[in-house]
């Protein structure tokens, strides 16, 4: 059933993100998770910020959750603005 | 918060080395410094070049700036700014033309610009308006500002007085906790941040860390919005006659009371220390960050939070956020009137942060002062 599931089926990305933030958190190098739109400006994704570029950490990120597909952004440090 | 001493480190640095490129002409070349202003045709000249290729320029991040300078033998050159700590810097710097135009092209290694993302010596920029001066009161918000006695470890501190809100009748100014209140330790300077501290414009930054250089344009009321709340906010009561009452920010003027939530690819602006005005688009909502904070100025990691629900901005290079603006207001990008949309206060080299307005004001109670 799950393998057929349709867009329509699937939950509010918000709620998406406030069900896996912690977990994406908890991967070491991750700073932030947002909902943003892929390149074509209408796709809803999930963004994940990653503080520094660590191929190993790239790896445990997930391509999906639960049918939104996951974008990884090299962000830096999110500091307070100034240090 | 920002420290200063870095700057002034690479401030010196940068005047070493254009005190390198101009010893040579006092020294051999008959005309004086002074005639190559730019009423000179051969600057002139250049400086078109440079307004043509600065936006393109700009646009690698391991570019930090262009100005109008001379070579060796005297001759007006563009001289192009390289992020010294850029990975690809080597890369960058080949990949630069030698010349444009018949303007010569001269690379200058520098750290990067902390303190103003567009330094006066860059060029360019053409903004006429100071964030960072004294101003005559009663002042405009959108401008150097922080706690009189951000001064600790051997650097002071400061952010930007953002904008204006009222709580009941009385009149506030808005910028963040970590600007005005964050000294949560006797530690370097003996001193914590207290309810009736006075708040100065410009802020200890801009004025050679000597308060008595600076105005007291209000009093501190301590919100302690962090470590337990999701809002990076605190407030200072105005004092009578130092600030705009119609919340006149500079270079946006007075906004909107009412506000409006952020939306994916709005256009965005917002007046602050560092950067001045600036213009990007949200490009992340509803982000889940950890964001590190100081005890004192220059001082140890105090907390690291995890704000929710907050609003991800384009900073690509710093451009529309960059140390010294927190505390900045983000309101949408038209002409009259905007509306707040977010208080600023963190990010990196690619992604700037807002808290989220009504976030703000329903914690401290408090609505933006407007039209």
């Amino acid at each position: 059933m799950a393998q057929n599931s349709s867009a329509s089926s699937k939950r509010d990305i918000n709620a998406v993100l406030a069900a896996h933030d912690k977990e994406l958190l908890a991967i070491p190098d991750v700073v932030g998770v947002s909902v943003g739109v892929l390149e074509d400006g209408r796709t809803a994704c999930l963004k994940v910020m990653l503080a520094r570029k660590n191929p190993e950490t790239e790896r445990k990120i997930p391509n999906l959750v639960e049918g939104y597909p996951v974008v990884v952004e090299l962000t830096g440090e999110i500091r307070p603005m100034s240090p | 918060m920002f420290p200063i001493n870095r700057f002034i480190r690479s401030f010196f640095k940068f005047l070493a080395a254009i005190v390198s490129v101009f010893l040579p002409i006092s020294a051999f070349a008959s005309p004086p410094i002074g005639v190559l202003d730019d009423t000179h045709a051969a600057i002139r000249a250049v400086m078109a070049v440079q307004g043509e290729v600065t936006p393109d320029l700009m646009r690698q991040p391991e570019i930090l700036g262009t100005a109008v300078g001379v070579d060796a033998a005297g001759t007006p050159v563009l001289t192009v700014y390289v992020d010294r700590d850029a990975a690809n810097a080597g890369e960058v710097i080949r990949s630069l033309p030698r010349d444009v135009r018949g303007a010569g092209v001269q690379v200058h290694l520098t750290d990067k610009f902390r303190a103003m993302a567009k330094p006066p010596w860059a060029g360019g920029g053409g903004h006429s308006v100071s964030h960072t001066a004294k101003q005559t009161p009663p002042i405009q918000l959108g401008t150097s500002g922080g706690w009189s006695k951000d001064l600790a470890n051997g650097y002071c501190c400061g952010g930007t007085l953002g904008s204006l809100v009222k709580i009941g009748s009385t009149q506030y100014i808005l910028s963040n906790y970590h600007v005005f209140e964050s000294d949560i330790v006797s530690g370097g300077n003996n001193t914590v941040a207290t309810t009736g501290d006075p708040i100065i414009q410009p802020g200890l930054i801009d004025v050679n860390c000597n308060k008595n250089n600076a105005q007291t344009v209000g009093t501190l009321v301590k919100k302690s919005s962090l470590p337990n709340s999701n809002v990076d906010c605190s407030i200072a009561q105005i004092s009578s006659g130092m600030v705009r009452t119609d919340g006149a920010i500079l270079e946006i003027g007075t906004i909107s009371s009412s506000t409006v939530s952020a939306a994916i690819n709005q256009a965005v602006k917002k007046s602050g220390r560092t950067t001045g005005l600036s213009h990007s688009a949200v490009s992340g909502l509803n982000a889940t960050v950890s964001v590190t904070y100081d005890n004192e100025c220059a001082g140890g990691t105090a907390f690291t939070k995890t704000f929710t629900g907050q609003t991800v901005i384009a900073n690509s290079g710093s451009k529309f956020l960059n140390s010294g603006d927190s505390g900045s207001l983000m309101v949408e990008d038209v002409a009259t009137s905007p509306r707040a949309v977010g208080l600023l206060y963190a990010g990196s080299s690619t992604s700037a942060i807002a808290n989220p307005i009504n976030q703000v004001l329903s914690f401290l109670g408090a609505t933006m002062v407007g039209n």
